[in-house]
Order: structure tokens, then C-alpha cells, then sequence
């Protein structure tokens, strides 16, 4: 149990975390002075910044409250010794509340009807609601507070564009790697043992996972695996690259960007999977079967190809396909070349939760700083090395050696006694990290397997160039409405494509329904939006 | 007691006794599987995909959920809110049901209004604003009061209500009783099995309560214990939520695996599934006839 | 004699609007009435503020209501949202499968609770039937998502379901998730499986109301077991039937969202999409809240309907209805 506990907290650590060597009330660097990470020089960055770029009194003490979904079983009690800290380091009377994600979306618009919305709130995705209020005002506009703190100044332009509607910033964007989620993965040793090479087009991705299938690449003289992993609503699909992925990349006879999802592209990868299907490459009852079920047998050992991330996945996972198969070794599948010459993966929307301000909060410059600076202080990224008690910060923030953590061969554990003794459960944000390699995620794990998988991972998508997806820069409403349904009906009809209930010369057809229910009307939205703002797709 | 002698009475009986039987293992399978995967180690659960018989029994899965204060003291809140609510809307929905059963002026109208409500019902946010306006936010009444009273167990209890013969209470308005007295110590006692049915009822929404906990209070030292251990069944099942983002924010965070959510079903569900056997005996033949003989 | 005879009269007699020329009589009759109406003021009370003041909140069922600006401060936008859901030429469709999916539960769901109670009502062994009892209302307690999460490992190609037809009759694998024909006969299943047993509570409770002696005496006439059941049983549990059908017409297009929406896939999506799955893809996933009521309002506005013809054959066939 105690195992189990360990990972959990190294990962959440490291998406909650910061830390920065400085003590309250000090105000050395100045925040403008450059864009460098805070964490390139964690002694010398002040937590808060200079005095004269914020007037705020940080003898007055302040209330300020807040709301935010979780994840968490059992919700932080708001007894606990951590938000005591908080409100003494911070001279703030901070009263955070957490409800269970899967009611957030109900709670908040109640909250918000009741007129008892708190100052800080926490928004899980940009969506069609966020977009709704900033627009009627509930939301406090950032765009003149933004260079002050050092770990806002640091959110690239692409990511704030996501929060900013009509040319306002109206929520702070919380860390999530760009590159580092879910990737395709393989197994390796299945490679070596049927000595095959790593596949770099759909042809040989589909000879390999034939093979996988026929040829008992786990050499146990069974029958007993699948070439290739696939969920219902394909879920994750076989997207070597950002031409075949369901982003918007790719073009139209008349050179409007479209959605992956009616692609060529995606044509492509549908037309791959239906042979799988045929070859018997595919499980039977993929198109019912569950995510977490499917990854979980992966793992046990079924299958040779799925998805997984390098970035706070847990972990466990790799340690039992270790014990199960002790010859397991996993890596990424790097990128397929495409026809325009371009070769990489889609990026992620950089951002995990975002934090908007309360409107009402206009003008009460103390209290928005304080806030602020609690966002910056929280923010601000420590690197992995320091995360143990030499690090003021990281100590305070978890809570103290002994008390909420302990050291375990180097690597930070929690003690979940101690959990309310953490003020960083409490306040509980990403640290912004300047690069995704700063994360350095391959150091967070105990089991030497997912390090390796991680630690591989990296080194591919350093040097893997991203397609960055233009349509999160923009907010279109006819996406916010239709979209899902129009994702729906294309994936209703990939799946029968997949399975051969339909030919893939219908794929024309799905276009076609896909178009008339109001497909037509999102592209045409979106690619004005795209002019209007000058925004364009780019790979980085 | 019937039909002793004949063969075909007894070959009814025997099939009668041997599908009842039949349908009841049906029914205890699932429970099984979930009893079974709450003690199973969490490597031998990835290992396999269907397993009847785990190789070694741990209570892992207990151990992790019991050991957390939360777990106890929501507990206790569930219990008190199950108690406390049960008692409240038996009250209220025993009364006006009396009431409207008798022809009293308005009665159909009033019949009507608990009928309408079954159909119409009111949005989240305007019943936000009550709860809230009625001073009930962060209260435990807030999880009693808004639902007080289910119109569809206040109708059929009404129905009940009007199987008590007539006569029995004309016969004590001649013995000079009033209404409330015929009401307390004529219809109430004769009707011991719809109560007990309908307490059932109340009980078990009542333990189940979780959205309104959610909703109507702010403190989490206050939930029940469904809210606690809910988040440890649906994490497992994120499919419909697929995102990239949430996916790896939720790795972190995931409670170790299925079998702690399987242990978490048993916990939620044991204890309410206990009062059941309490209220059989209400339930058996000729209570109401018995109980006016004597 | 039979309890549930010669009631309903009471009711019958007293239409409303019942309200007597003479205003003395009135309140001669309210102050008869006292203790009645002292009973039904708390629920009263109760019925007015928490269930009709905040009904007046389904107007946003003709707004763009935004939380933000609240109910006062939304726009109004007339009855766009019920042209929403009724321009697109699926309804029919929707509609259809909705009707034929309320339609079979009525038809198979409904009866068994009935059939049940009667089977552990023949039963000798007061202990077995007991025990039954206990065993048969288990599965009310799980919630669809472990339900039908348990009923696709057993459903699958590779699942119990299929090895034991493999083994019993060497039987192909059948692939029922994903077999349009059947979609509707599990979700059916499945409601049986779940609900049957605790449906049986309300019938044993009205069946505790049957004198003893009438089977006693049957007994005595030489009445057939089957005789008994039709003549004795059955009468006994009457109103209670007549009364849930008649509120099971008022929920007649409710499916059941969770249950359908964890069972559809694409597979099944053309037989499976029901009103309350269609109105999810088309918009409530962004927690549109006018669109959801106003969806809501139609369903209640066509239950009610039924409600009401319903109440009115009932009691055109000597039954006292609902009211």
C-alpha cells in the first residue's frame, strides 16, 4: 500500500510543487528584469516581486476565498495544519474549497446563480462556458498584472491566447507539458525477438503488428497476443504524426484548414486500423472495451502497441509488466514522414486547469496581488534535485521532513498521516516549468522500468519537432456547440469502417454528413477567426 | 399447509423453490465478483482478466479505506443524516397522505399538486437558491428538508392508506375519537407494512444521498460517506472524460486500483443493506386483519 | 371481506371545485376538518417551497440562461430551444426507439416484481422465502456504472456468457454489445436483473393487507392453487399495480440516461439513441442548462398527458385511479 502511496505523491509533487530558496518578505530580484526561469536560479528569484511593481500591503491582512475541482479522495479537510501555514506566511485568511470534479461542472454555475461566487476559481478546460462568462464580465481581465510575476511572464504567447477572449487575458494558465503526453508506444523486446525493425510507415507499422499477433512475439508457444491496442471512440487511434491525428492540419481543396477528423490523414490511419481489424490484429471487442481496461492489459502483456506518457503516469503499471514478462522493454514509436516532408507529433494545449479572478475583485489592487503572489510563490519551478529538505521552500511547502514527507533513497515519500500538514495541498497549482525538458518526469519514478521508458521517452521528444494545433488559440462558437456532436458522427462511422461494417469508400460520405450538420459552418467560423487574429498552425 | 397431498401441487412447488433459487444466484454473482476482486493483490488483478478465485486473499483495499478518519466520519454522518431524514419523511409524507386521503375540502386539488410534482420537477439551481434562501447551506438539513417528501411514495402510501376499511375508523368516530386520534392509533398501526416498505424506501435514498451533499455543503468534514467513496469508483472509469491533460493529472492522483473501488461498493453498501432483514417481518400475510382481531 | 373493497367512493364523491354555495357551510366544514388539514399543512408547506417556488426556474427554458447573469438578466429567446431539438430530422427516429424502449420495459420489466412476489408468496418455507427476500433486492444497491461495467466482462467475445454457450453447445462467440437486435433485450434484462427484487417490497407490502382466512376458506372449497392466485392474490394486489402503471406512464420517455449511454456504441447507436442520449450529444455536455430544462419541460408535458388518460380509463373501467 505504502508503494503505491509513494508514487502517487512523487508524481503530484511534481505537478504541484514549487519552490524557490527566498524568504516572505524579501524582494530582491526584479521581476522584469528578464524572462529567465525562475528556476535557473532558484536562490536568487524572489518568490514575490519588487515592491515598487506592486503596491501591495503585506502588513494588511487579507480574505480572500477560492474554489476548485479535485481529484482527491478524501478532500483536503480545511482544518488541517497546511492552510494554518499558509495564512501565517501569507498574512491572508485563505479559505480554499474542493469538490469532487465529477460535480465541479454543476456546482460552479450554482455557485455563480447564488451570487456566491469566491474570488479565485479554478476552471478545468477552456470551454464554451468560460468563453460565455469572460465575455459577460465575470471574470477579472490579467493583461496588466501579467509581467509583474515572473511565472506568468514566462506563459508562452500560444498558451495565453487560449485564456484570452476578445484581446483579454482572463485566467491564469496552469503547467501541463506540451510534449509529454500520451505517445505510442511498442514493445521493443517483441522487436528484437521476431527481429523486426522499428516500423517508420503505416505499411510496416501493419506488418509488425500482423507479426505481433501470428507469430508469438512473447515466445510462450500461446496464442495469446494482439499486435496493436485500440479502445472505443478510438480513443487514442494509431496517430503517427500530426498529419494522421485528429487536430487541425490539414487542408481542403480550397485551402481552408479542417479538422483531423475528416482528414486524409485520418482516412489513412482508419484504412490502417481496418486492416488490423481484418487480420485479426485487433481485439474483437475493441470498440466496447474501455480505456483503462485495454491499458491495463497492455501492461499484463496482451498486446505490442498502446499509448502512454512520460510525464506523471504513475508508474505501476511498468512494474507489473516487469514481473509478468521480465524481458519487457517499451519505448516510444518516433514520428512517421510525412508527405509535405514534415515528420513529428501534435502538441498538447500546454496547460492543465486554469485560474480566473473574480470580477468583482476591480480595483482592490492588495488583494488581487496577494493573490497573485500566492500564484507566483506556488508557481515558481523547483528542479527535481532540490526537492528534499536542503530546500526551505520545498520543506514548507510539503509540509516538513518527518511530518508530511520523509527522504527514501533520495527521492521524497509521503507520509499520509501528514497530509493536511501540507500547505501545497492547499494551494494546490502546477510549477510553471520553462522548458517540458526541466521536468526532468524520468527522475520522479521509484521502479526502475517506468524511468527507463521516461528517460527514453525525453531523449526521443527533445529532439521530436511539434505541431502546435491553431484552434485552441481561438475560441469559435460553433465549435464550443457542435463540435462534439460532429466527433460523435465521425467516430460512429470509423468504427463501422474499422470493423467492416462500412467501406472505407464511404469515407466521402461521412464527410458529406459531417459537412450538412454543420461541419461546413465550423470550418468556414474557424478559419475566419484563424485571418482574423493572424494565427496560423506552427511547428516548433 | 395448501395443496400437501397432490403430486402437482408438490412438482409446482419444487419448480417454484428451484428457479426462485436459481434467479437468486444469479443475482448474488455480480456481488460476488466484486467481493471477490476487493481482496484480490492489485499485481494479481492486472494479470488477469476474470478471476472466481483469487490465488492469496489481502485486504489491501480495506485497509487503505479504513484507515482513513474521513471514512469513519462520514460514516457517522450518513448514518445521522439516514436516521434523522428517514424519520422526517416518514412523518410528513404519512400525514399529508392521511390527510388527502380523507374528503377533506381541496382533496382533489391537493392530490393533483403532489401528483404534478412527480411529473414537473424543479432545475438544480433555482432549488439552490431555496435551500439557500431557507438559511439551509452547510446544514444537515439540507440534505433532508429539500426532499422531504417523494410525491411517488406519498401517492402510493395514500393508496395504502385507502385499503383500511372504513368501518374501522367510522367505529371509533362513534366512540367519540378525533381524527388525529383515529389517524395515531387506527390507520398508523394497521398500516405497519407500507411504513415499513416506504421507511425502506426513504433509508435507502437517504444513504445514498451524494449529489446534494455536493451541492449544499461547503465543508468536506461534513459529507457523506458517498461522496467520500465515490471518487475511488469513478476514477477507474474515465472514459467518457477521455482528455490527454486530465488523463496524466489524474495518474498522479488515481487511487491504487479497481479492487480499492470494489471495497469501496461493499463498505458504502453493507450497512443499509442490514436494516432489510429488520423490516421482514412487517411484511408477512394477513398483519393488517391480525393486528384488528387483537 | 376484502380490504380493498368498496374503497375510492369517498373520492368520487368529492369533485373538485366541490365547494359548498353557503359560506357558513365552508367553514363549518374546515373547522370539521381541522385535524385533517393540520396533517397536511407540514407536507403542504413542504410541496410549496421546495418543489413549486423553485419551479418557476423552468423558464429558462425560454431563455439563453446564464448562470452569470441569472434569471432576470438572461435574453430571452422564445421556443429556439425547442426548435432545437425538433429541426433535426433524427428526432423521429429518437423518438421511436425512446417509445419502443419504454414500451418493452413496460411490457417485461414491469410484470416480473408481480410475478415474483407471487412466487415467494406460494413458497412453504417461511425461512427460504426470507432469505430470497434478502438475496433478490441486492442488485438495487449498484450503480449502473458497476453494473454494466460487470456486465461487459461477462458479455464480451471472450467473456462467461460466450464460454459457457461454447462449452454447452459449442456456440460461436456472439458479440451482444455490439448486435443492434441486442440492445434493447439486454437493457431490459438488465433492468430486471437490478430492479425485479426490489420491486417486489411495494407488493409484499400490499399483499400483508390479504385476510388469511380467504385462502383458508379457498382451501376448504377445494379451490387450485392457480385459482387462488387469480382469485384471492391478484384482487389483493390491484390498486397497487393499476396505480404504479399508471405513474410508470408518466416517465414514459425517461430511458434511463446512464444505463443507455454506458451500453450505446456506435454499433448499436441507430436502435439505441433515445431522447434522453440524443439531447446528451446534442448539447447538455455543456451543461446547457435552458436547453436541459427545456427538453425536460416536453417530457413532463407528455407524461402528464398520459398520466391523465390513463387516470381517466382506470377509473371508466370501475378502478379509483390515481385521483
Amino acid at each position: 500500500m505504502k508503494k503505491m502511496l509513494t508514487v502517487g505523491l512523487l508524481a503530484s509533487m511534481a505537478v504541484s510543487m514549487a519552490a524557490c530558496a527566498s524568504n516572505n518578505n524579501n524582494n530582491t530580484a526584479s521581476p522584469s528584469a528578464s524572462g529567465a526561469s525562475p528556476s535557473a536560479s532558484a536562490s536568487a528569484s524572489a518568490s514575490q516581486p519588487s515592491s515598487s511593481a506592486v503596491p501591495s500591503d503585506a502588513s494588511k491582512k487579507i480574505s480572500i476565498s477560492a474554489i476548485e475541482g479535485t481529484w482527491l479522495s478524501p478532500v483536503p479537510a480545511d482544518t488541517g495544519g497546511g492552510l494554518k501555514k499558509i495564512n501565517e506566511k501569507f498574512n491572508v485568511e485563505y479559505k480554499p474549497q474542493f469538490v469532487p470534479y465529477e460535480e465541479y461542472s454543476s456546482k460552479l454555475p450554482v455557485v455563480m446563480a447564488a451570487g456566491d461566487l469566491p474570488d479565485v476559481i479554478g476552471i478545468e478546460a477552456v470551454d464554451s462556458n468560460f468563453v460565455k462568462w469572460a465575455k459577460q464580465g465575470a471574470f477579472l481581465p490579467l493583461n496588466d498584472y501579467i509581467d509583474k510575476y515572473p511565472t506568468l511572464k514566462a506563459v508562452p504567447k500560444n498558451v495565453w491566447d487560449a485564456v484570452t477572449v476578445e484581446g483579454k487575458i482572463y485566467a491564469i494558465p496552469q503547467y501541463f507539458p506540451s510534449k509529454y503526453g500520451k505517445k505510442p508506444i511498442i514493445r521493443k523486446d517483441w522487436l528484437d525477438n521476431l527481429g523486426l525493425a522499428m516500423p517508420t510507415t503505416y505499411e510496416e507499422l501493419e506488418k509488425v503488428a500482423i507479426a505481433f499477433t501470428k507469430d508469438d512475439p512473447d515466445k510462450n508457444g500461446k496464442d495469446d497476443t494482439y499486435g496493436f491496442a485500440l479502445s472505443k471512440q478510438i480513443v487514442y487511434g494509431a496517430s503517427m504524426g500530426a498529419a494522421w491525428d485528429i487536430g487541425w492540419y490539414n487542408k481542403n481543396a480550397e485551402g481552408q484548414l479542417i479538422p483531423g477528423i475528416i482528414s486524409d490523414g485520418y482516412k489513412e490511419q482508419t484504412q490502417f486500423l481496418a486492416n488490423l481489424y481484418k487480420a485479426g490484429a485487433l481485439h474483437k471487442d475493441w470498440a466496447v472495451s474501455k480505456s483503462t481496461d485495454v491499458g491495463k492489459d497492455f501492461f499484463a502483456g496482451k498486446y505490442g502497441i498502446w499509448y502512454e506518457q512520460a510525464y506523471s503516469m504513475g508508474g505501476d503499471q511498468f512494474k507489473t509488466l516487469k514481473e509478468l514478462s521480465p524481458t519487457a522493454e517499451v519505448v516510444v514509436i518516433p514520428p512517421f514522414k510525412q508527405a509535405d516532408g514534415q515528420q513529428g507529433f501534435t502538441a498538447g494545449q500546454g496547460y492543465y486547469i486554469v485560474t480566473a479572478l473574480n470580477a468583482k475583485m476591480k480595483g482592490d489592487e492588495d488583494k488581487i496581488n496577494r493573490i497573485l503572489q500566492m500564484q507566483d510563490y506556488f508557481r515558481t519551478y523547483i528542479p527535481f534535485d532540490q526537492r528534499g529538505p536542503q530546500n526551505p521552500d520545498y520543506d514548507w511547502q510539503n509540509g516538513g521532513e518527518n511530518v508530511a514527507y520523509k527522504m527514501v533513497d533520495g527521492l521524497p515519500v509521503a507520509i499520509p498521516e501528514g497530509a493536511d500538514e501540507r500547505p501545497g495541498r492547499y494551494h494546490k497549482v502546477a510549477q510553471w516549468a520553462e522548458t517540458d525538458e526541466a521536468t526532468e518526469p524520468y527522475k520522479t519514478y521509484a521502479d526502475p522500468t517506468a524511468r527507463a521508458f521516461a528517460q527514453a521517452s525525453v531523449d526521443l521528444l527533445k529532439n521530436t519537432k511539434f505541431y502546435v494545433d491553431p484552434v485552441y488559440r481561438i475560441h469559435s462558437e460553433v465549435l464550443a456547440q457542435k463540435g462534439s456532436e460532429l466527433e460523435q458522427i465521425a467516430k460512429e462511422w470509423q468504427t463501422k469502417m474499422i470493423v467492416g461494417q462500412e467501406p472505407i469508400a464511404s469515407w466521402d460520405k461521412m464527410v458529406e454528413e459531417y459537412m450538412k450538420k454543420g461541419g461546413k459552418e465550423l470550418i468556414d467560423e474557424v478559419n475566419k477567426l484563424l485571418a482574423d487574429a493572424g494565427i496560423q498552425g506552427e511547428w516548433k | 399447509m395448501r395443496h400437501k397431498g397432490t403430486l402437482s401441487g408438490r412438482l409446482t412447488d419444487g419448480l417454484n423453490v428451484v428457479l426462485l433459487g436459481l434467479l437468486a444466484l444469479l443475482m448474488l454473482l455480480p456481488f460476488y465478483y466484486i467481493f471477490v476482486v476487493s481482496f484480490v493483490d492489485a499485481k494479481e488483478f492486472s494479470s488477469s482478466e476474470l478471476i472466481l478465485w483469487p490465488k492469496n486473499w489481502v485486504s489491501d483495499a480495506y485497509d487503505y479505506i479504513l484507515s482513513s478518519k474521513e471514512f469513519i466520519r462520514s460514516m457517522g454522518v450518513t448514518i445521522y443524516v439516514t436516521a434523522l431524514g428517514t424519520l422526517v419523511n416518514l412523518v410528513l409524507t404519512a400525514t399529508m397522505a392521511y390527510a388527502i386521503t380523507r374528503n377533506i375540502w381541496g382533496q382533489r386539488f391537493y392530490v393533483f399538486l403532489v401528483l404534478f410534482t412527480f411529473i414537473f420537477s424543479a432545475g438544480m439551481i433555482p432549488t439552490y437558491l431555496i435551500v439557500k434562501e431557507t438559511g439551509l447551506i452547510d446544514s444537515y438539513w439540507s440534505l433532508i428538508l429539500p426532499s422531504a417528501i417523494n410525491p411517488f411514495n406519498l401517492i402510493v402510501m395514500r393508496q395504502f392508506f385507502m385499503g383500511i376499511p372504513d368501518e374501522l375508523s367510522e367505529a371509533a368516530v362513534i366512540d367519540g375519537a378525533n381524527d388525529l386520534q383515529i389517524f395515531a392509533k387506527i390507520i398508523l398501526p394497521l398500516s405497519k407494512p407500507a411504513i415499513a416498505a416506504f421507511g425502506l424506501f426513504y433509508a435507502v435514498l437517504n444513504w445514498n444521498t451524494y449529489f446534494g451533499a455536493i451541492l449544499y455543503l461547503n465543508d468536506p468534514t461534513k459529507w457523506t460517506v458517498q461522496v467520500v467513496l465515490r471518487q475511488l469508483v469513478i476514477l477507474n472509469d474515465q472514459d467518457t472524460l477521455a482528455s490527454a491533460a486530465r488523463d496524466a493529472a489524474l495518474a498522479g492522483e488515481l487511487p491504487p486500483s479497481e479492487t480499492i473501488g470494489m471495497a469501496a461498493i461493499l463498505l458504502a453498501t453493507l450497512p443499509i443493506l442490514a436494516v432489510y432483514p429488520f423490516l421482514q417481518k412487517h411484511f408477512a400475510k394477513g398483519v393488517m386483519l391480525g393486528s384488528v382481531k387483537g | 371481506m376484502h380490504p380493498f373493497e368498496g374503497d375510492g367512493t369517498e373520492i368520487q364523491a368529492a369533485p373538485v371545485g366541490a365547494v359548498p354555495k353557503k359560506k357558513g357551510k365552508l367553514t363549518a366544514r374546515l373547522w370539521r376538518e381541522r385535524y385533517l388539514y393540520l396533517l397536511l399543512l407540514p407536507g403542504l408547506a413542504y410541496f410549496i417551497l421546495y418543489r413549486y417556488v423553485p419551479m418557476l426556474g423552468n423558464v429558462i427554458a425560454f431563455q439563453d440562461f446564464s448562470p452569470f447573469q441569472g434569471f432576470l438578466h438572461s435574453d430571452w429567446v422564445g421556443f429556439a430551444h425547442f426548435r432545437k431539438i425538433f429541426s433535426d430530422p433524427e428526432v423521429v427516429r429518437v423518438l421511436g426507439n425512446t417509445l419502443l424502449l419504454s414500451l418493452l420495459q413496460i411490457a417485461f420489466a414491469f410484470p416480473i416484481p408481480i410475478v415474483l412476489t407471487i412466487m415467494l408468496n406460494e413458497l412453504r418455507s417461511e425461512k427460504y422465502k426470507r432469505l430470497l427476500q434478502s438475496i433478490l433486492y441486492l442488485p438495487h444497491f449498484l450503480s449502473w456504472v458497476v453494473v454494466i461495467g460487470i456486465a461487459t466482462i461477462f458479455l464480451k467475445t471472450e467473456g462467461l456468457v460466450n464460454e459457457v454457450l461454447h462449452a454447452l453447445f459449442g456456440a460461436e462467440p456472439t458479440a451482444f454489445l455490439q448486435e443492434p437486435g441486442w440492445f434493447m433485450p439486454l437493457l431490459v434484462l438488465e433492468v430486471i436483473w437490478k430492479e425485479a427484487g426490489w420491486g417486489t417490497i411495494m407488493f409484499l407490502a400490499a399483499l400483508s393487507g390479504i385476510n388469511p382466512s380467504l385462502y383458508e376458506a379457498a382451501v376448504v372449497d377445494g379451490a387450485s392453487r392457480w385459482r387462488q392466485i387469480w382469485h384471492i392474490t391478484l384482487p389483493g394486489l390491484r390498486s397497487t399495480i393499476v396505480i404504479l402503471f399508471i405513474l410508470r406512464l408518466g416517465t414514459v420517455l425517461d430511458s434511463g440516461f446512464e444505463q443507455v449511454f454506458l451500453m450505446l456504441n456506435p454499433f448499436t447507436m441507430d436502435i439505441g439513441n433515445v431522447l434522453d442520449t440524443f439531447v446528451y450529444y446534442k448539447g447538455i455536455q455543456q451543461s446547457d442548462f435552458s436547453f436541459g430544462t427545456a427538453v425536460g419541460l416536453f417530457k413532463s408535458i407528455v407524461g402528464l398527458l398520459l398520466i391523465l388518460g390513463a387516470n381517466k380509463l382506470a377509473k371508466k373501467y370501475g378502478d379509483q385511479g390515481v385521483f
